[in-house]
């Protein structure tokens, strides 16, 4: 089975008089369904994985391919085209425009990818009463508390229906209660759409939850659960 | 348009900032109008004025180059000089007058008046100024200058039905301290004397010519210049102004005589006008150019302000020219808003500065008692083109430094 993204070989040097190599040689493939969690310790080289995963960093050497499709020769605006209809970001800061309410801020990537905007409109909101959000949806992002702003920022990531999501420590900024609660909410996502989701965290505990780990360190994967394709 | 609506949404969120920027485009563009509006009221008034005055065309009695001696025209390329050579004394005065009046004359839109200028010393009492006496025909006159309209006091006609009457600039009315009906002495540099019976005065709102001319009949100058049938000035109007140069250039072409045109007669004056237009265009753009600067302000303090947005969005999928987009929109409002509120400001201004009254003693044209201002449409056009415009490019600098901001580094940045 095809992986829905897969790095082979990916290295990425941020230039500079002392180069900096954040991740090297990374070879992995994340099928679909799959709930994966990536681990290490700071500056292990986790996010910049996320990001090279999510199409938003371009690998210095090695590809990265999204459904078999290597992405090296692809347009900005070609990679832009994929990341809004196929991935979806979640950040350890919710990121929300501060200027949109929440619905507002589900309908931008929705918008942006085009549709009936009264479809696009019911749509999200059905989205945000799933999640629980059915109260914050007139609300500008500073009138909510932060595990809403989360929530609705997964919301967010969730709007076009991707294949992927890709979550930079979405807890990092939340209680126990509330990560558990983001963590409940990544595992339906896995178990009831059959979508893919890449989380990034340094807590053990909610790694745990998990089906796959993969912990890096150095910019290297030195453990991986369960790598399914390869 | 989801740019414009992002465009829409930073812009309302900073309305103090976005209003300061709107009044700079805002009086950039107003002042803009207002000072156009006063500088070309006054040119176009004073180019009037002008126009209205004076012949379109003069023919003098002079050449423009001197004619060539005869040893010269024989000797073109001659190794000899002929020195101590006199001019050959000539009889001044346009010779065949009449034949090129006449030619001239079945020109269709040309009005032509045949006049004799020449100096004299005007006498009333004990006190002597110098003027130029203008003989002139009456009936032929009055269809190419506008004497009749700027009288004062008095006909054109009088000059006729009195003798010897004589109509003076108001100004050299005053300098003589004569006034309607009192008796006045010329004499003339031949040493002929009149008296003359002031029978009008004119004021055309050219001090030189209310400060220094008289009219008579050209007949009676012709006599007290002692130059009998002589004609040293051929005035011509035309329908159509802008002919004037034109038609001056084929008269001196084909009978040789000095032919001024207005244009040429007033050259110091609209060259001066050239250099103040550049000052106020020079004032104005810098003004214009100030405001610009505050929208590239603005819009980079968004910019800055907003990276973590741009990286946002752009992990959302939007591209670099969705992001340029939304930047460069947000100049444009600001640009445009500026223009129709500068719009505003400049008519006030044109308002305001119609309302201010001065009188003004004496200059090269008389008082009009306040100032005069040209309603026109361009200045709000340009203003406006120039602000949208100014504003855009304003705007596309920093939004294109928005647009290739790397998501990962803000991204990682704050994290």
């Amino acid at each position: 089975m095809t992986p829905l993204v897969e790095a082979r070989g990916v290295t990425r040097t941020l230039p500079g008089p002392v180069p900096v190599t954040l991740v090297r040689e990374i070879d992995l493939g994340i099928g679909a369904g799959e709930f994966v969690a990536v681990t290490g310790p700071s500056g292990s080289g986790k996010s910049s994985l996320l990001y090279l995963l999510g199409l938003l960093d371009r690998p210095t050497e090695g590809h990265v391919l999204i459904e078999g499709e290597d992405t090296a020769g692809l347009s900005a605006s070609a990679l832009a085209r994929i990341r809004r209809a196929r991935l979806g970001f979640v950040f350890q800061f919710h990121f929300l425009l501060p200027e949109f309410t929440a619905l507002e801020n589900l309908l931008l990537p929705m918008r942006r990818l085009g549709g009936d905007d009264g479809a696009l409109r019911a749509r999200a909101e059905a989205l945000l009463e799933r999640l629980g959000l059915g109260d914050a949806m007139a609300k500008l992002p500073d009138q909510l508390s932060g595990g809403m702003r989360q929530r609705v920022a997964v919301a967010r990531a969730l709007a076009n229906d991707p294949v992927l999501v890709l979550a930079d420590e979405p807890t990092g900024n939340l209680d126990s209660r509330n990560a558990a609660s983001m963590f409940d909410l990544f595992e339906s996502l896995v178990a009831e759409h059959g979508r893919s989701i890449v989380v990034v965290t340094h807590d053990p505990g909610l790694a745990a939850r998990a089906r796959r780990q993969v912990r890096l360190m150095d910019g290297r994967i030195v453990e991986d659960t369960g790598a399914v394709a390869a | 348009m989801l740019a414009l609506s992002i465009a829409l949404r930073h812009l309302g969120r900073r309305r103090r900032q976005t209003l300061v920027s709107v009044l700079g485009v805002a009086l950039g563009v107003g002042f803009f109008i207002g000072i156009t509006a006063l500088m070309r009221g006054f040119q176009t008034y004073f180019v009037a004025q002008v126009i209205d005055v004076a012949p379109h065309i003069t023919i003098k009695d002079e050449y423009r180059t001197p004619r060539l001696q005869p040893a010269a025209i024989a000797f073109a390329h001659g190794a000899v000089s002929v020195r101590g050579v006199k001019p050959r004394e000539e009889l001044r005065g346009i010779r065949d007058a009449r034949g090129l009046i006449a030619e001239l004359e079945a020109l269709p839109g040309v009005a032509v008046a045949p006049g004799l200028r020449g100096a004299a010393l005007l006498r009333y009492g004990s006190r002597d100024v110098t003027a130029t006496i203008a003989g002139i025909e009456p009936a032929r006159e009055r269809r190419v200058g506008n004497i009749e309209k700027d009288m004062t006091a008095g006909r054109l006609e009088d000059l006729r039905s009195t003798a010897n009457g004589i109509i003076l600039g108001i100004g050299l009315a005053e300098r003589l301290g004569a006034g309607m009906g009192d008796t006045i002495g010329a004499v003339a540099p031949s040493g002929n004397a009149l008296s003359f019976k002031v029978v009008g005065l004119v004021a055309t709102g050219i001090a030189a010519i209310d400060n220094g001319e008289a009219y008579v009949l050209l007949k009676l100058n012709q006599v007290l210049q002692n130059r009998p049938n002589v004609i040293n000035a051929i005035r011509i109007r035309l329908d159509d102004v802008t002919q004037a140069e034109t038609l001056a250039r084929r008269i001196e072409a084909a009978h040789g005589w000095r032919t001024e045109s207005w244009e040429e007669a007033n050259r110091n004056v609209l060259s001066l006008f050239v250099i103040q237009n550049a000052i106020m265009y020079s004032v104005v753009g810098a003004i214009l150019l100030v405001a610009a600067f505050g929208i590239y302000s603005i819009i980079s303090t968004v910019v800055h302000e907003k990276a973590r947005d741009i990286a946002i969005l752009k992990s959302l999928g939007f591209t670099e020219g969705d992001i340029l987009r939304v930047f460069t929109i947000e100049g444009v409002i600001v640009g445009a808003a500026g223009a129709v509120l500068g719009a505003l400001v400049g008519e006030a201004l044109i308002f305001g500065l119609a309302q201010v009254r001065f009188e003004q003693a004496g200059g090269i044209i008389r008082g009009t008692g306040g100032f005069i201002l040209a309603r026109e449409l361009w200045p709000y056009v340009a203003g406006g083109l120039f602000a949208v415009t100014a504003s855009a490019v304003a705007a596309l600098i920093p939004a294109r430094r928005a647009a290739s901001l790397n998501p990962v580094e803000i991204v990682r940045g704050a994290a």
